[in-house]
């Protein structure tokens, strides 16, 4: 009796304990962004949620809705509340006016920086339920403790990293655990609040669609294992009904939640589930055997007419086909042929092995073993964790940033196995000499030891009975506790080394290191972005690649001409063309639209290879696919194929905006030709003459350069002849003191 | 008698066919016209060309557009993708005869290397096959640009279509391309279908007794996962070679953290094979040994494979990214 508790309350005491520090390490973990650099939003798309997220706290939430952003894609503008998973804002604006209610005036920046972080303590929580329901409670907390901690999970969540995936993976492993539960008592209650959270990640993130397959898939697989029962019917019919209605709620799904491919899996087998459910019904009353066989082939019947009246009305276009995004996962050649910007995202490019040992470490090969131990077993939850497992490898392997949905069950199934082994190997009741173990055990391990001890009391004697396999060698129980022990220490010194050196960088600020070890940070994006904020009019349009759109408009707040959000195609080919293309023609176009800076990203100087350069291929490559008669990719290659920026790049590389702009005075800084530390190439010896761009603004280490569009000439020369002009007279101006 | 007249006439024919290269230095549009009609005509759609013939249809003018493909056929040369992309142009160039266009706008000329050295030569062209597309010089369709345009295989790929599309961009009308039906593929098809029918109806008791094994879906799962996990749809779309050899060195491993070797993911789904089968006996198959010692054994074992495994995974890991900080004995 410690505390005046009995033995299962102190085990209750001891899981909420150890759920509370395992939310701890895992925000904990999340903070080396804020202790290296300061509390600040990363990267480019949180930046765009951020500004929403302002615009929500600082008007209603019907102007949300309705909100028409003419700052973005100009001159288009963007209907933001209809294209927009907004659940991401709501939760961050309702966390802020409680705590305004409550008098904690707290800066709406720091809930967006911390928002992932605390919801990495839920996910945390709802793995430790789920993980629940396939074993025990004892593999829920180290499901728990892997998944606070597993770098997979962390690369979306860091502290400022303020991104759907942040609550989407929470609410995946809660939609996924509500599910469970729901199949298990067949409890229509449950089976409401699956679709009720179904519904918050429809808000919140366009991976919602995994779940509305997956739900249907375990559903069919049960049905096919004739295991269909009143439990799966009552979880199912009111999951779907009630998740489907309120996800209609939500403008940027609507009617695609009826009328779209990705959604049909769950319907047909709503459909399904109510026929077959009627079959049983029948049956339960007629017992003669033809009527089996009739009612069989009639389930059969059905699900084919229902297959290919599904077919025909795609056909006939009443079903939109799969998206391209989500069509790209199965055809993985298609995104490179025909979406060459979904294609040209880095995170969208398939897995090599390393990264899954990166993210996942020693969790990669307890998976396999994990999931055989579930196929041991194979209740209903079982079937579930199998389908999980495999379909979100496939996908894993497909996509790098699907190791995201990867890692749940990764940390589930791993702590199934490891939980395995701990019941056998610390099997307090078999033991003979119980005090020499509790020595072995640092203080991590505590909770597991008292876990198996509290189980037994719970599940009666069954497994401590004398026939059942145990280990009886006290060595071998030491050797392998040891060993495992071991392996787990390793695994938090890996996460936590990778979540240092790999995720915490905000990537708006960077880091390096000088000669004598101390850290440089290089500020220039902001220093830019700053820049043409004080500096700029309020109304002037930016011209940048899509990649800095958002930065552009959140931190800048200027008016830009795309953005991250990429759903106009033509109007970036328009902006890449632009880059492309010389002089002459991209004034003509930045005319056009209005343009009085064009931003780019240029890393020579201080070799940070993300730059425009670098990515200039894309661009062209985008632009090719709408305008191929303007922009050609092989002249921008030498005669070998190369892609190259000194003495042998090719004419139209040279006269392309983009290799002006980004090497414009470059060569004046090393009395000499330039060098382009990324690409180790030395530059062509000649000047760069601008004659419709000059240079507004550089940064610090040349990142960041931003040039301004000229006016018109006053005196209607074209903008070259003026240029030339000045030239030539200044010239003779230096010749004359001379 | 009649036999030395059909030769004497033979003779005048190909006489009179061979007299305009010889006679003309500058062939009239007319008869370069009318010469590309009859080839079109007799050889389905394409004109086989020699050097002579790929100038005199080149120069200008042309009223015509014409795809010229240059290839090499010659089985010494051994040229696949030549092999691979000759049944494909013929496609297009027959898609187009019966597109409904009208045919004389469009012709289809193939040189090989056997009979265009000299245009080889000149082009200086040292790989095939290539494809140039030549624009009309005069006439309703002709255009600004008279240059021709060289056909990018590597970007546009081997296919009909691609080609068509390319054409139909420079015509500014739709090659619909009618791939013609492989009767014979159908009929194989449906008979193995059938007969794949049949065997589930005889076999069934046997499939039934398959399908409803634990153990068979327990292995397939776990092969996928496996295989997944260890990056093989990288290998897929990527198309990694197996294994490469780098100046008479077989390498396993490739260089970089993002980059991979066909025989490298192997290994790794069989490290992680290996390590998660140890974890699984120390739990299923060795507490069920009844004898002491034996299990003492049996432990001893699986936890030397399962750190042995370990420690080459992360010495491969090492490979892969110096800077990690890890390791184990290795």
């Amino acid at each position: 009796m410690v505390l005046g508790l009995d033995a299962q309350n102190q085990a209750a005491l001891l899981k909420v304990v150890i759920l509370g520090l395992i939310s701890f390490v895992a925000i904990a973990s999340r903070l080396f962004s804020i202790i290296r650099f300061e509390s600040v939003i990363h990267e480019f798309d949180p930046w765009f949620n951020y500004r929403a997220t302002k615009y929500l706290v600082s008007t209603s939430f019907y102007d949300f809705w309705n909100w028409f952003d003419e700052r973005s894609w100009y001159p288009l503008g963007r209907v933001v509340g209809g294209t927009v998973f907004p659940g991401l804002m709501v939760t961050s604006a309702t966390i802020y006016n409680i705590l305004h209610a409550l008098n904690f005036p707290v800066d709406i920046r720091n809930i967006c920086v911390l928002l992932a972080p605390a919801f990495s303590a839920l996910t945390a929580i709802s793995a430790y339920l789920f993980t629940a329901e396939i074993k025990d409670s004892s593999a829920g907390l180290l499901a728990a403790a892997f998944i606070g901690i597993a770098p997979g999970y962390i690369s979306r969540s860091v502290a400022g990293s303020y991104d759907n995936e942040g609550i989407a993976i929470f609410l995946l492993m809660f939609t996924f655990y509500l599910w469970i539960k729901g199949l298990k008592e067949g409890s229509a209650f449950y089976g409401a609040l699956t679709a009720l959270f179904y519904f918050y990640m429809v808000a919140a993130w366009g991976g919602y669609v995994f779940i509305i397959n997956l739900i249907p898939l375990h559903a069919f697989v049960l049905i096919l294992m004739g295991r269909f029962s009143s439990r799966l019917y009552v979880a199912y019919s009111s999951f779907y009904v009630l998740g489907t209605l309120m996800s209609m709620q939500i403008p940027f799904v609507g009617f695609q939640a009826t009328r779209t491919s990705e959604h049909m899996a769950a319907m047909g087998i709503f459909f399904l589930l109510q026929i077959i459910a009627f079959v049983e019904l029948v049956r339960s009353h007629l017992a003669s055997k033809q009527f089996q066989i009739l009612f069989k082939s009639f389930i059969v019947l059905s699900f084919i007419i229902m297959f290919s009246a599904l077919v025909l009305l795609t056909l006939g276009g009443y079903i939109a086909p799969w998206t391209g995004r989500f069509y790209s996962l199965w055809d993985t050649g298609y995104a490179k042929k025909y979406i060459p910007i979904i294609a040209s995202v880095s995170e969208h490019q398939p897995t090599a092995w390393p990264s899954f040992f990166f993210d996942l470490e020693m969790l990669i090969f307890l998976f396999p073993a994990g999931i055989y131990l579930c196929f041991r077993e194979l209740r209903d939850e079982h079937v579930f964790v199998i389908l999980y497992g495999i379909t979100s490898s496939y996908f894993a392997g497909v996509m790098v940033r699907l190791m995201l949905t990867l890692t749940p069950i990764v940390c589930v199934t791993a702590a199934v196995a490891v939980s395995h082994i701990l019941d056998l190997y610390l099997d307090a009741n078999s033991l003979e000499t119980e005090e020499s173990i509790d020595k072995s055990e640092s203080s991590n391990k505590v909770k597991h030891s008292e876990k198996p001890g509290t189980k037994k009391v719970k599940e009666g004697g069954s497994r401590s009975s004398s026939n059942q396999p145990k280990i009886k060698g006290f060595d071998t129980r030491i050797i392998v506790l040891l060993n495992f022990f071991f392996f787990l220490v390793v695994f938090v010194w890996h996460c936590t080394w990778v979540t240092s050196n790999a995720y915490s960088s905000p990537s708006i600020v960077l880091a390096s290191r000088n000669n004598d070890g101390t850290s440089f940070i290089i500020d220039d994006f902001r220093e830019a972005y700053y820049w043409l904020r004080k500096n700029t009019d309020y109304n002037s349009r930016v011209m940048s690649w899509w990649d800095y759109g958002y930065q552009i408009a959140g931190m800048a707040d200027r008016t830009t001409l795309v953005d991250n959000n990429t759903w106009n195609n033509t109007h970036i080919a328009t902006v890449g063309k632009a880059m492309a293309s010389s002089e002459e023609v991209a004034y003509q176009i930045m005319r056009r639209h209005d343009v009085n800076y064009v931003l780019v990203i240029f890393g020579g100087l201080l070799g940070y290879s993300g730059d425009d350069i670098n990515k200039f291929l894309w661009m062209i490559r985008i632009a090719e696919g709408v305008y191929p008669d303007e922009v050609k990719e092989e002249n921008y290659f030498t005669s070998r194929g190369e892609y190259r920026v000194d003495d042998e790049a090719s004419p139209t590389m040279r006269n392309s905006i983009m290799y002006k702009l980004s090497y414009h005075n470059y060569n004046q800084l090393f009395n000499g030709q330039g060098i382009d530390r990324v690409r180790n190439a030395r530059l062509p010896s000649e000047t760069i003459q601008l004659s419709t761009l000059e240079e507004a603004y550089t940064t610090e280490n040349w990142i960041v350069r931003i040039y301004k569009v000229k006016d018109l000439d006053n005196l209607g020369r074209d903008l070259e002849q003026a240029t030339a002009f000045n030239l030539g007279k200044k010239t003779r101006r230096t010749k004359k003191k001379k | 008698m009649i036999k030395n007249f059909v030769v004497f006439i033979f003779i005048l024919v190909s006489l009179s066919c061979l007299l305009p290269s010889f006679i003309n230095a500058k062939p009239t549009l007319e008869t370069k016209v009318h010469k590309l009609n009859e080839e079109t005509r007799k050889n389905q759609g394409v004109v086989e060309l020699d050097s002579n013939l790929y100038d005199e249809f080149v120069s200008a003018p042309r009223n015509y557009s014409i795809a010229i493909l240059l290839t090499a056929l010659e089985p010494q040369i051994n040229c696949v993708p030549c092999k691979e992309f000759d049944p494909e142009f013929r496609l297009v160039a027959n898609s187009w005869l019966w597109s409904g266009n009208d045919p004389s706008r469009l012709y289809f000329g193939i040189l090989d290397f056997k009979n265009g050295r000299e245009i080889y030569a000149r082009l200086n062209l040292n790989n095939a096959p290539t494809l140039f597309y030549f624009p009309p010089t005069i006439g309703p369709f002709a255009q600004k640009v008279f240059e021709q345009d060289r056909y990018d295989f590597n970007r546009r790929g081997f296919t009909a279509e691609s080609l068509a599309s390319f054409l139909a961009h420079h015509l500014g009308t739709e090659i619909p391309i009618n791939r013609p039906l492989n009767y014979f593929s159908i009929f194989l098809s449906i008979f193995f279908l059938l007969a794949g029918l049949a065997m589930l109806k005889l076999m069934y008791p046997t499939i039934q007794s398959i399908i409803l094994k634990k153990n068979i879906w327990t292995a397939l799962s776990l092969v996928i996962i496996l295989m997944m996990i260890s990056g093989h749809m990288w290998n897929h779309i990527r198309g990694a070679p197996y294994i490469s050899i780098h100046s008479g060195k077989v390498n396993y491993v490739a260089h970089g953290y993002s980059n991979q070797l066909g025989i490298e993911s192997q290994i790794v789904a069989l490290i992680y094979g290996v390590s998660a089968l140890s974890v699984v006996s120390l739990i299923i198959s060795v507490p069920k040994i009844e004898d002491k010692t034996k299990q003492r054994f049996g432990v001893y074992i699986w936890m030397g494979i399962l750190v042995i495994m370990s420690s080459i995974l992360f010495a491969l890991f090492r490979l892969k990214n110096p800077g990690y900080p890890f390791r184990l004995f290795i």
